[in-house]
């Protein structure tokens, strides 16, 4: 019997660069920091965090959904370049 | 001397002169013209002179000139006056109209910005005649490929010609109702932003900030460990040093 096949995302998965970190590393971060967290926990407040920005597009243009929006890895790589961009303005 | 007043002169000129010949009357002209007689043959252009005229009416809103597709109407009429045999039986005016029709489509054809071969513009008849059969049998304009195929000439040569065969158009000319705008008017520029993309970008990203100001502080903090954005290193309450970066900076 084959394994299962598992779900497999249209435009890939995201990934981060050099200076990114793993959902394991973050937790590790957040908890030395004095705010405990799984990873799972990370992941979780990672894409409420995504699902907010893609909330603001699909306001303007509700051609997708905020699921699908939040876990496109297009998506993420444009918020991320956008949060590098601006972040001396934020 | 204005256009009016010359071609008024012409009509005036042609109804003194030009007197419908019979069929008996033009063999008898074209043979006299045959053995070498100018007055025959003279006698023969002025007679049709009118039916010169008549063809070269039906040019008259080509944006041409209107006397030079009358003289060249009338040259087409002396080549079928040269090149008329009465021995085939037809009348003349029936041989005529083809070297009248045919001086006329060549001088405006010529004028074309774009100067083409007889052969090419013979070509680009011929793609406008498939062009518009295939849009009467099938409802749509054929690709450049189809034509090449049905001619039997190359894609590449029938793309060329369909480029060359576009009538230019003067972008100062008036339009709308009361000329108010030119063609220029109507066209956008490129190389500027487009104001409407700008105000939508503008918009989104006072949404984006809307929403990077509504994060909690975890999930900001997620967020840019996640995609490695550096923290503002001065700021220890909110991104506090960790106890192993500390040990690594005494070290």
């Amino acid at each position: 019997m084959s394994m299962p096949k598992g779900q497999k995302f249209e435009h890939g998965y995201a990934t981060v660069d050099n200076e990114g970190l793993g959902y394991r590393e973050i937790a590790v971060e957040m908890t030395e920091r004095g705010m405990p967290m799984k990873k799972s926990m990370a992941r979780n407040h990672f894409r409420s965090a995504m699902r907010k920005f893609a909330k603001t597009i699909c306001d303007i243009n509700p051609k997708v959904t905020v699921e699908q929006l939040a876990d496109d890895p297009r998506f993420q790589s444009a918020i991320a370049s956008y949060i590098k961009r601006e972040k001396t303005s934020l | 001397m204005n256009n009016n007043t010359v071609l008024k002169k012409y009509y005036d000129d042609m109804s003194a002169v030009s007197n419908l010949l019979t069929a008996d009357q033009e063999k008898e002209l074209a043979k006299l013209r045959e053995s070498g007689d100018k007055r025959a043959r003279e006698k023969m252009i002025e007679s049709n002179l009118k039916l010169a005229l008549k063809i070269a009416n039906q040019y008259r809103n080509t944006n041409n000139s209107f006397e030079d597709i009358v003289q060249e109407g009338n040259i087409g009429l002396i080549k079928a006056v040269d090149k008329f045999d009465w021995r085939k039986g037809y009348r003349f005016s029936t041989y005529a109209c083809w070297w009248i029709r045919q001086s006329i489509q060549r001088h405006l054809q010529s004028q074309s910005h774009v100067k083409f071969p007889s052969g090419s513009r013979y070509l680009i008849w011929k793609i406008n005649n498939v062009r518009k059969e295939y849009e009467e049998e099938f409802g749509v304009l054929p690709s450049d490929a189809e034509v090449a195929e049905i001619l039997g000439e190359t894609e590449k040569k029938v793309a060329n010609l369909r480029i060359g065969m576009q009538w230019p158009v003067n972008i100062d000319q008036p339009i709308g109702e009361d000329g108010s705008r030119t063609i220029g008017d109507m066209i956008p520029d490129e190389s500027t932003e487009d104001l409407s993309k700008e105000i939508d970008s503008d918009i989104i990203m006072e949404k984006m900030r809307e929403a990077f100001s509504s994060l909690s502080e975890r999930e900001e903090m997620v967020l840019r460990l996640r995609f490695g954005i550096s923290e503002d290193e001065t700021d220890h309450e909110r991104f506090p040093i960790s106890q192993e970066k500390i040990n690594k900076l005494n070290k």
